[in-house]
C-alpha cells in the first residue's frame, strides 16, 4: 500500500493506492492518526481536519481497513474534524453496506464533489 | 507466516516421517541429523520451535540444549526433546538443561502435533511482545515479559471458558459450531443462551481490534447480553443497548459486528438483528440462498446507531450458517504473500487457476461460502462445518489460520 499526502487549502487528501489488508491497514491507520496530531497542533489557527480519503486506487480491502475507516471516523470526529470517502470500488462499497455505514460516511465520486463538501 | 520447526534426528526415517507429519499442519520443516548442523542450522536461520533427538552419536541432546542456551539468537527457541529413554532422571535433565518439554519415544504422531503446539501456544505470545517492548525501550526485565505472557495465557484460558464446550441439543434442530483462535486470545465468539424451553437466544460476534482490550469488550458484549436477552425480546432493543453501553465505555478503536437472533421451536421462526456483521446464510428446500442483512451497525462506534428486527422460517431442511469474517478473508496462502501464491500454482489441485483467478479471488469470499454450503446441505451441522473448514484449507493451501474463525450451522431435521 502506497499513501500519498495532498492539501488544498485547508483540506488535506490522502490518495491511498494499493491493498489495505492487514498490516497495511494499521500503517494508514498512523498515517491518519499524523493528521489528526499535526491539525491539533496547529492550535492557533483553529484549523481543524478536513480530510478526503481518496480511495480510487485502493484494489482490495478487508475487514480491518474497514475497521480503521470507522476508527478514523470517530477519532477525527471528536476532535472536531471531518471526513469524507472518494471514489469506491465495489470491494469497499460493499464492506461498507455490510457494516450498514453507508449512512455515516459521506461518500463523493468527484475530487471537486467531496472538497465541496467542507465549503 | 508459516512457522519453522527443525527436527533434529540421526535416524532419517523418523526425520522423514515427522516432516510428513508435520508439513500438513502448516508449519515450514527444515531438518538436521547431527547436533552441530543443528547448531548451525539454528544460528543462521532461528526456528520457531526444535524438535531434538536425545541420544544421538557424537554431541547428544542435551549438550546441543546447553550450546543452543548460550547463544544470543538462539537461547529463546523453545526445544522439544525427544528421548527413547523413559527415565525420570533424564527428563529432569532435559528440562534442567532448559528444554521447554519432552517426548518418549516411541510417540503417537497425534501427541507430537499436540505438544508441539502448545508448546508454540505458550511461547508465541513472547515472541509477538518482545519486539513491542524492545520498541518502548528497555524498561521491560525478561522477567517481565513472562509474566505478561503468562496474563495473556491466563486471559485465554478465561475467555474459552466462556464459549459453549459444545452446541445445544435442541429437538428437531441439529446445531454445531466451530472456533479457530489464531492467537492466544480470540476476537471471535458465539454463546447460545436457553429463553425458555421452547426459546433459544443464538449470537455469533467478532470484536474488531486485538489483544486485551478486543477480548475484554468481548467479556463485556457478552454478558451485557446474558443480562439483557431476559429483559428485552426484540433482538433489535438488545443490540442498541449493547451499543450505548459500549460506546460510552470504550476508545474508538474498539467495536464489534455481531448477530443476535432467538430460535424458536414451536413455529420454527428465527428473529434477528444483524449489527454489522457478515450476512448469514439461509438455505432454503428449493435450494435458495437468503442472506440475512436486517439490523444496524456495527456495535459499539456510533451514539445514533439504530437497529431493526426481522425473522425467517425455517422449514424442515432448511439450514442457517453464521460465520465471522476469518473465513470469507481467507487468503490464498500465507496471507496473500509470494510464496502463498506459489504454492497453489504447484498444487495438483489447481488446474483451472489461472493467473486472473488469484487476482481477483485474492479472499475465499462470501459466494464461494454459499457455493460449498449448498452442494453439502445433507450433511449433518458438524459435518457441515468440517467441509467447509476442509474447502478452507483447499483455498488457501494452509489448515492455519491468520485471523480468528467462528462458525455455527443451525440445520431443521426433515
Amino acid at each position: 500500500m502506497q499513501v500519498n499526502v495532498r492539501h488544498k487549502g485547508n483540506i488535506t487528501i490522502l490518495d491511498i493506492e494499493g491493498k489495505v489488508i492487514g498490516a497495511d491497514a494499521l500503517a494508514l491507520k498512523s498515517i491518519i492518526d499524523q493528521q489528526i496530531e499535526a491539525a491539533n497542533n496547529e492550535a492557533e489557527q483553529e484549523e481543524k481536519l478536513n480530510l478526503i480519503l481518496n480511495m480510487e486506487r485502493v484494489q482490495m480491502m478487508d475487514s480491518s481497513g474497514l475497521g480503521v475507516l470507522v476508527a478514523s471516523y470517530t477519532t477525527i470526529r471528536r476532535n472536531d474534524g471531518r471526513v469524507v470517502l472518494l471514489n469506491l470500488g465495489g470491494n469497499i462499497r460493499s464492506l461498507i453496506v455490510m457494516a450498514k455505514l453507508m449512512t455515516i460516511f459521506d461518500c463523493y465520486n468527484t475530487e471537486a464533489e467531496a472538497i465541496g463538501h467542507f465549503l | 507466516m508459516a512457522e519453522t520447526i527443525l527436527v533434529v534426528d540421526d535416524d532419517l526415517d523418523i526425520l522423514e516421517l515427522l516432516k510428513m507429519n508435520l508439513e500438513p499442519e502448516g508449519y515450514k520443516v527444515q531438518t538436521a541429523s547431527d547436533g552441530d548442523s543443528a547448531v548451525q542450522s539454528a544460528c543462521t536461520d532461528p526456528p520457531d520451535l526444535i524438535l531434538l533427538d536425545v541420544m544421538m552419536p557424537h554431541k547428544n541432546g542435551f549438550q546441543v540444549v546447553e550450546e543452543l542456551k548460550d547463544i544470543e539468537e538462539t537461547k529463546n527457541v523453545p526445544i522439544i526433546l525427544v528421548t527413547a529413554r523413559g527415565q525420570t532422571e533424564d527428563k529432569v535433565r532435559g528440562l534442567d538443561t532448559g528444554a521447554d518439554d519432552y517426548i518418549t519415544k516411541p510417540f503417537d504422531l497425534r501427541e507430537v502435533t499436540a505438544r508441539v503446539e502448545a508448546v508454540l501456544g505458550r511461547t508465541r505470545p513472547i515472541k509477538y511482545i518482545n519486539p513491542l517492548m524492545r520498541a518502548m525501550g528497555d524498561g521491560f526485565s525478561e522477567k517481565g515479559l513472562e509474566q505478561l505472557a503468562g496474563h495473556l495465557q491466563a486471559a485465554a484460558a478465561i475467555q474459552k471458558k466462556l464459549l459453549p464446550e459444545q452446541a445445544p441439543n435442541i429437538d428437531g434442530f441439529d446445531i454445531a459450531t466451530l472456533l479457530q483462535s489464531s492467537t492466544s486470545v480470540s476476537g471471535d465468539f458465539y454463546d447460545f443462551i436457553p429463553l425458555s424451553e421452547t426459546q433459544i437466544g443464538i449470537v455469533l460476534g467478532d470484536v474488531k481490534g486485538s489483544g486485551i482490550p478486543a477480548a475484554l469488550l468481548m467479556v463485556m458484549i457478552r454478558t451485557a447480553l446474558r443480562l439483557l436477552c431476559h429483559e428485552e425480546e426484540a433482538p433489535a432493543s438488545i443490540l442498541k443497548r449493547i451499543n450505548d453501553l459500549v460506546v460510552q465505555d470504550t476508545e474508538a478503536d474498539l467495536f464489534a459486528t455481531m448477530i443476535y437472533g432467538i430460535l424458536d421451536t414451536t413455529d420454527s421462526t428465527f428473529t434477528y438483528s444483524n449489527g454489522g456483521h457478515c450476512y448469514p446464510f439461509h438455505w432454503t428446500q428449493d435450494r435458495n440462498i437468503t442472506r440475512l442483512k436486517t439490523g444496524g451497525m456495527l456495535i459499539g462506534a456510533f451514539k445514533e446507531a439504530t437497529f431493526t428486527t426481522d425473522f425467517c422460517l425455517m422449514a424442515p431442511g432448511d439450514i442457517i450458517a453464521f460465520y465471522t469474517d476469518g473465513i470469507t478473508e481467507t487468503g490464498i496462502g500465507d496471507n496473500t504473500n509470494s510464496e502463498g501464491n506459489q504454492s497453489i500454482a504447484t498444487s495438483p489441485e489447481s488446474d483451472d487457476s489461472n493467473e486472473d483467478a488469484i487476482l481477483t479471488d485474492i479472499f475465499y469470499g462470501g459466494d464461494r461460502l454459499a457455493a460449498c454450503l449448498s452442494e453439502n446441505t445433507s450433511l449433518s451441522a458438524s459435518a457441515l462445518c468440517e467441509a467447509i473448514v476442509e474447502d478452507l484449507a483447499r483455498f488457501s493451501g494452509s489448515t492455519q489460520t491468520h485471523d480468528d474463525r467462528a462458525l455455527i450451522v443451525i440445520k431443521r431435521d426433515v
